[in-house]
């Protein structure tokens, strides 16, 4: 268990929930001036989610850097509770401002987080938050029609949820088996 | 600030390692936003290569930010308080070599959009004012981002700055670009706000100076806050000065200058009205077919194709009073007007650029024209007409029965075929899909007729049938 809260001390645990409040309070506003009665469509169903991806993204960053590879407990438990806590901080927390009425929302933390994961293992913590905003941007800005846009589709569609749940997954399984890798020698 | 410092500020910096992803990204979204299309125009490339800024902006306000707090992170900030330079020439260099990495993305990405303009479109020349816009807005979003992240050094903050970044764009650009009108000339200060773009008009509204003006301000002004906060006072107040008024008079510009929004623009467009801009002038290109067809140059390779399907849908209205005599392509109004009938190439009436390459067997082309060959004039007011509805990805255009009857008729004699689309509601015809069972029916009872039978009728009934003033019963 000290282990588990030194970890999330070390990650700034604290302050990536308050972060996470501060979007869901956001969501929470954009959709108060947008009516509540309004179907959440476009960019209110990516940004929030997309904020939230990328705060998680950010506690991949260790402080420790190379260090921490010669630890001689396993961390990849402790990764995931950590990982799942924050998923899990974002989503009902956007669901909450979001009325509990539309999953999408949450189904789009989850699959840009998976995103934000992956490229976290790939380029490291530092940068973990590019592709997800990037491709945020591609799919606010393009046709929302094709599967390779799932953010931007409603909750009922399967093949959104299934894309989203396989990112997630493949970003998890990446980031909780070997972390993300300090690639600029700069500790977070 | 000297030349090495920058060197070594700009090999050191974590924007090379964005810049080739920052550029991959910049031409998949372009590429998405109508580079899959088969026709290229200067002033939609010219206006791509500024919406880069869309993805670069973010990403280099992020960027800067973690370089802010390089020092404070590695713990420098003691160590370096004993160098003799001024902590803001360090600042500045390390600042300077992330903005040379996003102008870099910038350029390469826009470099190739204007390599393949030059290589593909026939007509015109690119429009500057968007490009510069652009790229005076990658230093001024390295500089709020960079202040950003020496005022907050946190592990989370260039994520977060990022992300607020991007939420700027769409507060600015988006959402107030279709707002009521006064706001609306604010969006303008967003480097990328909602513009119509077309062949006929060019790039709309040219608000390039205040929004040049505007990015230049904020970049000095976020550097005079840095200077400031560096303990650089005076050149800090020269900054903070200089940045003000061109942010004052940037504004002010715009409220000048700017005109109420650009979806008026766009409406004045695509109504039949007169118009309240001159066209950018050119010489139609021409097809010599028995209804005669012409075409803004820029779409010369549709000509050939185009003018031939236009000749198949209207082969069975020659001669018949009311009938088009000529057909030619209009920037946004749609229909007969005159005895001309005018058509757009685009699947929206307010864009010119999203085409697809195989146009002449595609519906978007050639359904709009089966809707305007029976529907009423667009100039006449009152009348019952053929109805759109181009919402979110809806795009239907539905008449009356015998209307929708005649309609699909007239594009089943031309060998075409109409087919259902996914949309936003669902599965449908977007073109005479009120109750497509029916007129479908109707149509093959009217193709069954012979052609001398087919004349005699339309003579008789065209004129009422395009009115809306005849019943399906009507119809043999």
């Amino acid at each position: 268990m000290k282990l588990l809260y030194l970890y999330l001390r070390s990650r700034q645990a604290d302050r990536a929930a308050v972060y996470l409040a501060l979007i869901a309070l956001f969501a929470w506003a954009w959709q108060y001036t947008e009516g509540g009665s309004m179907p959440r469509v476009g960019s209110l169903l990516v940004v929030p989610a997309l904020g939230a991806a990328v705060v998680i993204g950010g506690g991949t960053l260790s402080p420790f850097g190379e260090l921490e590879t010669t630890m001689s407990r396993p961390l990849a438990p402790t990764r995931l509770m950590h990982m799942l806590g924050l998923l899990a901080v974002a989503g009902l927390g956007l669901a909450a401002a979001n009325g509990w009425t539309d999953w999408a929302i949450t189904r789009n933390v989850a699959g840009l987080t998976g995103l934000t994961l992956l490229t976290a293992r790939v380029v490291g913590g530092t940068l973990a938050w590019t592709v997800p905003i990037c491709f945020s941007i591609m799919a606010l800005e393009t046709s929302p029609i094709p599967a390779w846009n799932w953010p931007m589709h409603g909750a009922v569609d399967a093949r959104a949820a299934t894309i989203a749940a396989a990112l997630l997954l493949i970003g998890l399984s990446a980031i909780v088996a070997g972390g993300a890798p300090d690639r600029f020698g700069e500790p977070g | 600030m000297s030349i090495r410092l920058l060197r070594i500020a700009t090999r050191r910096n974590v924007g090379l390692w964005l810049c080739p992803l920052i550029v991959a990204f910049c031409l998949l979204a372009v590429y998405g936003l109508g580079l899959d299309w088969s026709i290229y125009l200067w002033p939609e490339m010219s206006e791509f290569v500024g919406k880069t800024v869309l993805i670069i902006g973010p990403c280099i306000a992020g960027t800067a930010a973690w370089m802010a707090g390089r020092e404070s992170r590695c713990g420098l900030e003691d160590l370096l308080a004993t160098t003799p330079r001024p902590a803001f020439a360090r600042q500045a260099a390390t600042w300077s070599g992330t903005v040379i990495w996003g102008l870099s993305a910038y350029i390469v990405a826009g470099a190739i959009l204007i390599g393949i303009a030059l290589r593909h479109a026939v007509w015109g020349g690119p429009t500057w004012w968007p490009m510069a816009v652009g790229l005076l807005a990658v230093p001024a979003y390295a500089a709020v981002g960079y202040v950003a992240g020496a005022s907050f050094v946190d592990r989370f903050a260039p994520p977060f700055i990022a992300f607020l970044a991007l939420l700027g764009e769409i507060a600015l650009g988006v959402m107030l670009g279709g707002a009521s009108p006064g706001p609306a000339q604010l969006s303008y200060l967003s480097p990328t706000p909602l513009l119509d773009v077309s062949v006929w008009y060019g790039v709309r509204p040219n608000v390039g100076l205040p929004q040049g003006l505007s990015m230049i301000g904020i970049t000095v002004l976020c550097l005079g806050v840095l200077a400031r906060r560096e303990g650089t006072r005076g050149l800090a107040r020269g900054l903070l000065a200089g940045g003000g008024c061109l942010a004052v008079a940037s504004v002010l510009a715009l409220i000048v200058v700017a005109p109420a929004g650009v979806m008026d623009l766009r409406s004045a467009r695509t109504s039949a009205g007169p118009r309240d801009a001159a066209i950018v002038p050119y010489t139609p290109a021409c097809a010599g077919t028995p209804l005669p067809v012409c075409m803004h140059p820029a779409y010369r390779m549709y000509l050939r194709g185009d003018a031939a399907v236009i000749n198949r849908l209207t082969a069975p209205l020659r001669g018949i009073p009311g009938a088009p005599t000529r057909a030619a392509q209009s920037p946004g109004a749609a229909g007969v007007i005159d005895g001309v009938l005018a058509f757009v190439l685009s699947d929206l009436p307010t864009d010119d650029a999203a085409m697809p390459a195989d146009l002449t067997t595609d519906q978007s082309f050639f359904g709009p024209i089966a809707v305007s060959l029976v529907g009423a004039d667009a100039a006449a007011d009152g009348l019952d007409r053929c109805s759109s509805d181009y919402g979110f990805a809806t795009g239907t255009q539905t008449c009356l029965p015998a209307q929708e009857a005649i309609g699909i008729w007239l594009v089943r004699q031309a060998g075409l075929r109409l087919t259902t689309t996914e949309r936003s509601v669902g599965q449908g015809y977007p073109y005479f899909g009120n109750d497509w069972a029916i007129a479908s029916a109707a149509a093959r009872r009217f193709a069954a007729l012979t052609p001398a039978q087919r004349h005699v009728w339309l003579l008789a009934h065209y004129r009422a049938l395009r009115l809306g003033r005849l019943p399906l019963s009507a119809l043999p």
